[in-house]
């Protein structure tokens, strides 16, 4: 899978890196199980600080998309199942993606189709 | 040795033609980069024209001072000339990148391009198992001829030969014992294990990913390094087969052709081999045509990093985690100044320096 950052993006370069592996995930450009490059080899390619690639991995292993094994390096987890406080994160964060929404005026139908869409393109792409 | 200073002479020519090509590293010019669209950009291309020729012109006056040093200073002090070589390509270096870099100022910056920085996730490609298959050989002639050498202890000659001339015959001695022995039979092997080293390592080496093109990038970064550690273990075999050769020869009775004969075909493989990598394919695969199922996007384009880079030569980039990275000018790889083993590197390489002068 290819990753590229915005320079020039107001995002942090650690959130940029996070998302792109995480949509990785979810597209199925990164299987489950598959080896990520170390820190060290990503961050050179990159030409990024080592500091800013160890964040974005440690929120994603935090959030239980990644494992980190000290031998083996990181690596996409094996099993993403959500328990309920992983239900009510997600229901948070999308409320406020909702709300957003909802401010700038787009219907009910408008947002399921919007969500639907975005769904379908991991679904297909995978 | 005429001939040695015509190949010094079309190397220098040519040094800034190394990165010429496509990809990224072929947008280096006197290690200033310049993107895609700024190179199609006439007055741009003009600029580069012109700081080549200035380049060559420079290059060849400064040559030709080199046979009037050796008739006034005849004989020329051994290594002089050579020294004298590099620093004038280290000067000129310097010289039209400081030039370049202004120049790019003048342009403006097309605010259309988006700047990214690129990787690839996938596990990177690895040493090829009939490379492998290649070193286990090299190892094994090393092997066997480490081994003959001790079992016929008896018969090898007192002193014992520990360097050669390019004919094959020994011009460096020393005295006969068992250590010596295993000293010139172990240097062959340690010369295997570096070549396998630097073989695995290229795997390793960063890349220049082009965000324009990132899969053709990695295509051509794939095919270089195969045919790098293609070359790596030929040289390791015949380099092997020639330390062979001269040593087994204090003791067999080999033809008189054989020394020569393994010596020319070593130097062929290296000096050879070397000319048809970088006309072929270059460091970054930057020579070859491949085509890749990707759609192009000229909008895209690297950060531009030229600040990194001192004089074109040197590299000092603390946050960048890489230890060796591709030069920008001429072609191999260069050490980060600003990693705490490259300042380890260059301080070595200081003091190595100012010990030999003083000493």
């Amino acid at each position: 899978m290819i990753l590229q950052i915005n320079v020039n993006s107001e995002k942090p370069l650690y959130t940029q890196i996070y998302e792109s592996i995480l949509l990785g995930i979810a597209t199925g450009e990164l299987a489950p199980g598959a080896s990520l490059p170390s820190v060290r080899q990503l961050g050179g390619e990159l030409g990024v600080n080592l500091h800013t690639v160890n964040k974005s991995y440690r929120l994603l292993a935090q959030d239980g998309f990644v494992i980190i094994n000290k031998k083996k390096g990181a690596f996409v987890a094996m099993d993403f199942s959500i328990d309920k406080n992983g239900i009510e994160d997600l229901r948070n964060a999308l409320t406020i993606l909702l709300a957003k929404a909802h401010i700038k005026g787009l219907s009910l139908e408008e947002t399921q189709t919007l969500v639907q869409s975005i769904i379908e393109n991991f679904t297909k792409e995978a | 040795m005429l001939i040695l200073w015509m190949i010094l002479l079309v190397i220098g020519y040519f040094l800034p033609d190394f990165q010429r090509g496509k990809g990224l590293a072929g947008k280096h010019w006197f290690g200033v980069q310049f993107s895609a669209k700024q190179q199609l950009d006439p007055a741009i291309q003009g600029v580069l024209k012109k700081t080549l020729k200035d380049f060559r012109m420079a290059y060849l006056l400064g040559f030709l001072l080199l046979p009037l040093a050796a008739f006034l200073l005849d004989p020329l002090p051994e290594g002089y000339g050579v020294a004298y070589w590099i620093l004038l390509l280290w000067g000129l270096q310097f010289y039209f990148h400081r030039r370049l870099k202004q120049m790019k100022l003048v342009f403006p910056v097309d605010s259309e391009i988006k700047i990214v920085r690129t990787a690839d996730l996938a596990p990177r490609p690895t040493l090829p198992r009939n490379i492998h298959l290649g070193f286990w050989l090299a190892i094994g002639i090393a092997a066997a001829t480490w081994i003959f050498l001790v079992l016929n202890y008896d018969a090898l000659p007192d002193p014992l030969p520990i360097h050669w001339d390019l004919m094959g015959q020994p011009n460096g001695f020393v005295d006969k014992t068992k250590i010596a022995v295993h000293q010139n039979a172990g240097m062959i092997l340690l010369l295997v294990a570096v070549f396998y080293f630097f073989s695995n390592k290229h795997y390793q080496a960063k890349r220049l990913i082009d965000p324009a093109r990132p899969k053709t990038s990695l295509i051509r970064y794939k095919i270089a390094r195969d045919r790098m550690s293609l070359f790596l273990v030929l040289l390791a075999n015949a380099v092997t087969i020639l330390l062979a050769v001269v040593q087994l020869g204090a003791i067999l009775v080999l033809p008189k052709w054989v020394y020569p004969a393994a010596s020319i075909a070593t130097l062929a493989v290296a000096f050879g081999g070397i000319a048809v990598y970088y006309l072929t394919t270059g460091d970054h695969g930057q020579r070859l045509t491949v085509k890749a199922d990707e759609s192009e996007n000229d909008n895209l384009a690297p950060p531009d990093e030229d600040q990194f880079w001192k004089g074109g030569l040197f590299y000092y980039n603390p946050n960048d985690p890489t230890l060796w990275v591709p030069k920008r000018f001429s072609g191999g790889y260069t050490v980060n100044a600003g990693h705490p083993v490259g300042k380890l590197i260059y301080i070595g390489i200081i003091l190595l320096v100012v010990g030999l002068i003083l000493f």
